[in-house]
């Protein structure tokens, strides 16, 4: 199970741009949404700040990866949710507001408890890409039956394959994320 | 009796000091501390802050040397092995249960995730690079986890002030056990190796039916229950008794065995043609010392030596 800080971290990373919307759209008519909803953008482009330092700050392990699935187009699930700040009408009445708030803290709880946390927005504008793989310790026997479980990999490339050893910390029991250097190499040779 | 250790090692320092190598903890406990031997382990991986780990890496560097250029001494588990000196076993021989299996795909063993840490039987640190991954270990008998309900009272120093440990701390050694590189395991501290992967119950139960072996043609020992109690108190001469069940010289003639004893000054005692175990600080080993032939000389000198570990060597004309 993710730890409970890096899924209100990655929840708040991934719904920074929405709350930049809402506020943008509240400023004028509703100050105290506007006001809100910019300590939370700000707190959401804390939190990706955060939460990658931390993850690049841990010690990384040489995968082998057994199977790869990129995942991008899971990203395009979150269009739905950044619709909010367009269809908003701002009354201020108090209904409004509370609904609005018991709307971001469901979609907080959703977001923490499902597969989704590793669907982030704001990871890919930052150039990462997600990828669905099955990883095992590089130089390890193949399994031959109960194969590892898979894990989610953030890593800045659009080139991934089968058998492909990677360098990559583990952030949470299921997220993975690529090392900087080969992230940068990556980078450097395309 | 030193071989030189050039065979069949690689270049372990050279992955060590590889730039992109990467550093892992795991910890080891018992399942259970009363199953029977071989015992179960389970593992788990620590997430390491890379400053830590790069701290790891550095006690794992000091080790690589004596693997790479150390003076290979055969197996013996009763020899202490000197600085500098190591024991290589073909993976056909490793002992540890489970242990190293689980070791070989190490980066999906479960995370070390409970807040309060129990003391760890040993400790691992996996190495990789593209070289291959060298394992180093520890046993932490000798080491501490301080936390807040241990015995002792812990408290970490900021500079000015003393305050009481919030959380579990582990001490760790900047030496190790044992590496395993290119599939071979190399014991570089016999006594913690041992402590931690040797049988040393079914040593000490084994003692009566080593005695019993060994007298059971005409040497006999008188106090021979006296000799049971104290080697099964002592895993040494536990040890040093399986070795003479199996190779000791306890067939050979009496008058042969007093007259090696005499020559050499072995102070033993002897009531006819038995053998009389005294149980004295001073006397307690002579009968091992005996039967394991441990007094020699040398062909050359004629110099006498006392060698308690010796493996039998063939030798060509």
């Amino acid at each position: 199970m993710p730890r409970g800080w890096v899924m209100w971290a990655l929840f708040l990373s991934s719904y920074a741009p929405m709350f930049l919307l809402i506020g943008l759209r509240s400023i004028g008519r509703y100050a105290g949404v506007a006001v809100a909803a910019g300590v939370l953008a700000i707190l959401g482009a804390c939190a990706t700040w955060i939460f990658l330092g931390s993850a690049r700050a841990k010690s990384g392990g040489r995968y082998q990866l057994l199977e790869v699935e990129n995942r991008d187009a899971d990203v395009a699930a979150y269009a739905a949710t950044y619709l909010l700040p367009f269809i908003l009408v701002f009354g201020g009445a108090w209904q409004d507001l509370a609904s609005l708030a018991a709307f971001v803290v469901f979609l907080g709880f959703v977001y923490v408890r499902s597969r989704i946390i590793y669907v982030n927005p704001v990871l890919a504008l930052a150039g990462y890409r997600l990828w669905r793989v099955i990883p095992i310790t590089a130089g390890a026997a193949v399994p031959v039956a109960g194969s590892p479980w898979p894990r989610y990999l953030l890593a800045r490339t659009s080139h991934l394959s089968r058998g492909q050893v990677i360098t990559a910390s583990r952030v949470t029991s299921d997220l993975l994320i690529r090392s900087k250097e080969e992230d940068n190499d990556d980078s450097d040779g395309h | 009796m030193t071989a030189t250790g050039t065979e069949l090692r690689g270049s372990l320092e050279a992955a060590v000091a590889d730039p992109r190598v990467t550093t892992q903890l795991l910890l080891a406990w018992r399942r259970s501390d009363t199953a029977p031997f071989p015992p179960t382990y389970r593992v788990e991986l620590v997430d390491l802050d890379q400053g830590v780990a790069a701290a790891f890496l550095a006690f794992a560097a000091l080790a690589a040397p004596v693997v790479d250029r150390g003076n290979v001494i055969p197996y013996d588990p009763d020899y202490l092995l000197r600085a500098g000196e190591c024991f290589v076993l073909p993976k056909s021989d490793w002992p540890g249960g489970d242990l190293f299996v689980q070791l070989d795909d190490f980066l999906n063993l479960a995370r070390f995730m409970r807040r309060r840490l129990t003391k760890p039987r040993l400790y691992v640190l996996a190495v990789a690079s593209e070289k291959g991954t060298a394992f180093f270990g520890k046993t932490m008998g000798a080491l501490r986890v301080l936390s807040q309900r241990s015995g002792v009272f812990a408290a970490v120093w900021d500079g000015s002030t003393f305050n009481a440990l919030a959380e579990s701390v582990a001490t760790f050694s900047s030496t190790f056990d044992w590496v395993i590189w290119d599939e071979k395991l190399y014991v570089l501290n016999a006594a913690g190796f041992h402590a931690e992967f040797r049988d040393i119950k079914s040593i000490r139960q084994a003692v009566r039916a080593h005695v019993e072996a060994i007298t059971s043609g005409t040497l006999k020992i008188i106090n021979s229950e006296a000799l049971i109690t104290r080697c099964q108190a002592n895993v040494a001469m536990a040890s040093k008794l399986q070795r003479i069940a199996i190779e000791g010289i306890q067939r050979h003639d009496i008058d042969e065995l007093k007259n090696y004893a005499s020559e050499y000054g072995i102070a033993v005692k002897w009531d006819g043609e038995s053998l009389v175990f005294e149980d004295t600080f001073t006397t307690q080993w002579s009968i091992l010392t005996l039967l394991d032939e441990d007094r020699t000389e040398g062909p050359v000198s004629h110099r006498k030596y006392e060698a308690s570990s010796k493996r039998v060597i063939e030798t060509t004309a």
